[in-house]
């Protein structure tokens, strides 16, 4: 456990690594130079020379790379150029509106997917079952932007009864909720459809072990049968899966931010990425790719936990 | 025909036929769609549109929907229906030829971590691995940054992240080929490893490719969308279906038509896909067949 464990952090940590390199080594690659995107056609030879330094962009990769790992350890990943505010109170600010709104979403689709994908293996081959099999389909295949985007014309624009953009007043957690609602539709319907058919797969295997069988001769009633004998190992699957779900709302936020103008990670990156704020950039990527990191390593983690067999394969 | 001869029986068996007649209704609606949307992509390539997609006519902003402008106008007085067809064309075109060139490319790699040394194998299958960890909205994000936006951007991304998969299937096969005994045997008669790939382990990952490939071409369409959409994709004024929803974002006060339409064809071919896709597996998994 302890090899298979520590395979998986080197594995987690080399992909953060190589994906800062990258990084760097993309940004020398764009054609034009950065300081003069920045301050445009105003800028001096002087001034553009100093934003090349405090960006770090007249050293080599190499020694930027290092120093920026460097720094980045000690918790400062520099300031942005433009706001002179310190990138990491940037992220701080903006982290705990991105991990409510995953939060959010990953709840309600946990709870309604384990109650859809109970009720559709309990009535397989019924019509029940496929209409759940179907919507299922449906709600994995729509890009959650879209969902996102006919929510706010639905809700917000045509009925008027939810607010549009924004994630409320500061301190009124009434308002922050309603700002909360339709982006945690958007962003969990998928997972939804997911987790119901997964559970229902899972659930239609523990039916046909020896131990259900058992517990069906002892006429067990029903609802302990189903649910402390069928449910309770059906739902292993759902929670390993729960981690690959955190970095894939990592990335399918970005876009529900940017269509609710929410404040988070996602709309920090894009905002980056239209005035090339390199800087900003850099951290805010690596921040993102290191939570989906993680995410994945406590997924790979956990299953390693619950089902030896996958510790001992590879 | 005579009563001996047996052409008839080899045409019910032709594999298609088979694969087509366990097919539930669910999937033939897909097929369906598919069908739909690949005849929009054409007419989208070769321009047969009702209306000029790029004409403006400021008189006619907001049009609703009506006899000359099927789906209404959009700010610019542009036919919005024409444009939903170009944008079809942009969106099958990415999709189809993202898959495609990933599905071969994610063949080559597999099969070669597959019947390489171990080394290569392992240091593929760390690369892989890395790549699939990273989201491909910040990939694309990037790589747009890098490159600037444009079709060709977006099908390199697309490319970039969906080889790990396709390479991942075919690296399985191959490895689970490689000892068979028929395998051993041709091998000691001198086979070459290209003539085993090509002529075993090819047909054999070829219908497992084909199911993902499907199910995928939906997410390529949503990247193409997604980026268009945030002005990181097609560039205005070529019309994307993530344009018309750009569009239809910026003036949802004005007139509701330009968000329903952009999103409707995304749907349908979404649920068009996913729909074939599912039931392909279905119908080409014995495993499945039998549950």
């Amino acid at each position: 456990m302890l090899r298979y464990a520590l395979t998986r952090i080197a594995l987690a940590m080399g992909t953060v690594l190589l994906t800062v390199l990258m990084l760097v080594i993309a940004i020398r690659l764009i054609p034009g130079d950065p300081a003069a995107a920045i301050m445009g056609p105003r800028a001096t030879p002087e001034l553009r020379a100093a934003i090349e330094a405090r960006m770090g962009l007249d050293q080599p990769v190499l020694v930027q790379y290092i120093k920026f790992l460097g720094n980045t350890l000690r918790g400062d990943l520099g300031r942005d150029v433009r706001s002179e505010q310190p990138i990491a109170q940037m992220v701080i600010e903006k982290l705990p509106f991105t991990l409510t709104l995953i939060a959010a979403s990953l709840a309600w689709s946990v709870l309604l997917g384990v109650v859809l994908g109970f009720v559709a293996a309990l009535r397989r081959a019924s019509w029940t079952d496929r209409v759940i099999g179907t919507l299922s389909i449906a709600a994995i295949s729509a890009p959650p932007f879209v969902i996102a985007l006919l929510l706010m014309l639905l809700f917000a624009v045509h009925l008027g009864v939810m607010p549009a953009i924004g994630a409320g007043e500061p301190g009124d957690p009434a308002d922050q909720l309603r700002h909360l609602i339709l982006p945690a539709i958007a962003l969990g319907t998928g997972w939804v459809g997911y987790i119901a058919r997964l559970l229902r797969a899972s659930l239609l295997e523990v039916m046909t072990q020896n131990h259900f069988r058992t517990a069906l001769a002892y006429a067990i009633p029903p609802q302990r049968l189903y649910v402390v004998y069928a449910l309770r190992i059906a739902i292993v699957p759902v929670v390993t899966v729960l981690g690959v779900g955190i970095g894939a709302m990592v990335s399918g936020g970005v876009l529900v931010e940017i269509v609710f103008s929410r404040p988070g990670i996602g709309s920090l990156i894009y905002d980056s990425v239209v005035t090339r704020n390199y800087p900003v950039l850099i951290a805010t990527v690596m921040m993102t790719t290191s939570l989906y990191a993680l995410a994945m390593l406590l997924a790979d983690l956990v299953t390693a936990i619950l089902d030896p067999r996958v510790r001992t394969a590879s | 025909m005579t009563k001996d001869d047996p052409s008839h029986l080899q045409s019910a068996r032709h594999p298609l036929l088979v694969v087509s007649r366990r097919l539930p209704t669910s999937a033939r609606l897909g097929a369906a769609l598919v069908a739909l949307a690949l005849l929009a992509g054409l007419a989208g390539l070769v321009g047969f549109v009702p209306n000029d997609p790029y004409k403006f006519d400021f008189a006619n902003r907001f049009a609703a929907p009506a006899w000359d402008h099927w789906l209404g106008t959009d700010n610019l007085g542009r036919d919005i229906f024409s444009r939903v067809v170009v944008g079809s064309g942009i969106a099958m075109t990415v999709s189809i030829a993202g898959v495609g060139i990933a599905m071969i490319l994610g063949l080559m790699v597999g099969t070669a971590a597959g019947f390489g040394p171990r080394w290569l194998d392992s240091t593929t299958i760390f690369l892989l691995d890395s790549l699939r960890t990273f989201p491909t909205i910040l990939l694309a994000m990037l790589v747009v940054v890098i490159a600037g936006p444009s079709v060709f951007t977006i099908l390199v991304i697309v490319v970039v992240s969906l080889v790990p998969g396709y390479a991942r299937v075919a690296r399985t096969q191959t490895l689970a080929l490689r000892n068979e005994t028929f395998i051993l045997a041709e091998r000691s008669l001198g086979a070459s490893p290209l003539r085993i790939i090509c002529h075993h382990v090819i047909p054999n990952v070829f219908a497992p490719l084909l199911v993902i490939g499907c199910m995928d071409i939906p997410t390529v369409v949503a990247i193409e969308a997604g980026l268009s959409f945030i002005g990181l994709g097609v560039r205005p004024p070529e019309p994307s279906w993530g344009t018309l929803l750009q569009d239809g974002y910026v003036h949802v006060r004005a007139t509701p038509w330009l968000l329903v339409a952009g999103s409707i064809p995304l749907a349908l071919v979404t649920l068009g896909f996913t729909f074939l896709g599912e039931g392909l597996r279905d119908a080409l998994d014995p495993k499945r067949r039998r549950s």
